[in-house]
């Protein structure tokens, strides 16, 4: 159930991030905000379901987007897994420290999806990678992380207690 | 068991083959979409439509009531009213113009001789690295791969994907767009590529003893089965030689104001048996156009 619930809230956010910073007048920020979602099943949810949601979410993410479709389930698995390593070692896991975290694990998601899309179409890497929007997509996640991972944290609650039983 | 011991590994190479599964499948056939991705966008959809409509109403009282309110502190007895009257202007004044774009759209429409659909924006590219729109027409319109997006202005793009009710459209300034056009007065063909700027797109292919002016209209050749010949898609803005190779490098500004695009019209015509553009220059421009 909380796999679902993740799933449907990262269903929405694709939704927002599709519209609100087109109709503001904000294109230029747009970043994506599943990773945050991603990062919160790394840490929170069981391994297998983590990776399951990070899977979802990255084809999700692949449906409206604009490249090859099945690079983005790619690089949401390996930003989960890297979640999961980095978990071990965390010692403050509350919503702020897990939303400033997205920050670079957005910068990671961008090299990673641009990465992985240069070596299944056969271009240039560094042509088509850009360390401006990079870097302007990882602030936006900075700043809107702590608030997204709360968001998680309400559905979590929503769907059923996580893995441990603290209120996050 | 063998995999109970290692379950994480084992999933995630079941993830990662499944991954290259729809990876694989993509590029076989870019345009065909999973009874999944049907059920997502079916799903996606009203929300994406629901939140449009309410940015839309945030940005137009935005741009038309909030800016002038700290103008009008200078009366409180007629606050109330102007604001009343300001809101009701706003919606008016919202009403007209988009009565006005659908009237320039609709005639537009019935001066072509294609059948087309009007059809609305309501999302973009979820990454920010491509150059896509999306639109509240699909399959269930008519509307299919291949088939040319255009507004007054001049060229779109073209739809690149459609689920029952939506549609994904390549914009001509997508690094993966091609186009096949022809500079209207030294008639010159040439293959517009998109550059990843709203503003700006390259011609590639334009020899160099040809002659182009600044300012001169660049509309599709019609060749290449996507887009019908004679759609304007811009005029050339900067053209240099330079001191040796084939081709001189001229960059084109597209007549459509991307951001502003709210009501588009989609050409409905069949694909054709020829491969679509992307495809068809996909030998003289590498791997890499073919791809997205």
């Amino acid at each position: 159930m909380k796999v679902v619930g993740l799933f449907l809230l990262g269903l929405v956010l694709l939704a927002f991030q599709t519209t609100a910073f087109r109709f503001l007048g904000l294109s230029s920020l747009r970043a994506p905000l599943v990773v945050p979602v991603v990062l919160f099943g790394a840490f929170r949810l069981k391994r297998i379901q983590g990776l399951i949601l990070a899977f979802l979410l990255g084809y999700a993410s692949d449906i409206y987007g604009g490249g090859t479709k099945g690079i983005g389930p790619v690089v949401m698995v390996l930003l989960c897994l890297a979640g999961h390593w980095m978990r071990r070692g965390l010692l403050l896991r509350g919503p702020w420290a897990l939303g400033l975290m997205a920050g670079p694990f957005g910068f990671f998601h961008g090299v990673l999806l641009m990465g992985m899309g240069a070596l299944v179409e056969g271009s240039l890497w560094l042509e088509d990678l850009q360390p401006a929007q990079l870097l302007l997509q990882a602030g936006v996640i900075w700043v809107l992380g702590p608030a997204l991972v709360w968001l998680c944290g309400l559905t979590e609650r929503l769907m059923g207690a996580g893995l441990s039983n603290k209120r996050f | 068991m063998w995999w109970r011991k290692h379950p994480t590994l084992w999933v995630t190479l079941a993830l990662m083959v499944a991954a290259m599964a729809i990876i694989s499948s993509h590029r076989r056939d870019p345009g065909s979409l999973s009874l999944l991705e049907r059920s997502i966008h079916a799903l996606v959809r009203p929300v994406q439509s629901g939140l449009a409509q309410m940015f839309s109403a945030v940005r137009s009282t935005w741009e038309g009531y909030l800016a002038l309110v700290h103008a009008q502190k200078e009366n409180q007895r007629l606050l109330a009213r102007i604001q009343e009257l300001e809101q009701e202007m706003t919606d008016c004044r919202e009403m007209m113009a988009s009565k006005q774009r659908l009237e320039t759209l609709i005639n537009f429409k019935s001066s072509m001789s294609l059948p087309s659909v009007v059809s609305r924006v309501i999302g973009e590219d979820s990454s920010g690295w491509f150059h896509t729109l999306l639109i509240d027409k699909g399959t269930r319109d008519g509307v299919e791969r291949a088939m040319p997006v255009v507004v007054r202005e001049g060229l779109v793009g073209h739809v690149v994907e459609s689920a029952d009710r939506t549609a994904k459209v390549l914009l001509i300034t997508d690094r993966n767009s091609a186009v096949d056009v022809l500079l209207q007065e030294s008639r010159t063909r040439a293959v517009l590529e998109g550059v990843g700027r709203q503003d700006r797109c390259l011609l590639k292919y334009v020899p160099r003893s040809e002659t182009v002016q600044k300012g001169e209209r660049v509309i599709t050749s019609g060749l290449g089965g996507v887009y019908p010949k004679g759609l304007l898609v811009g005029k050339v803005a900067e053209v240099w030689k330079e001191g040796y190779g084939l081709f001189q490098r001229v960059e084109v500004s597209p007549k459509v104001d991307f951001q502003r695009l709210e009501e588009v019209l989609v050409i409905l015509k069949r694909e054709s048996s020829e491969a679509p553009q992307e495809t068809g220059q996909e030998s003289s421009k590498g791997p890499r156009k073919s791809a997205r």
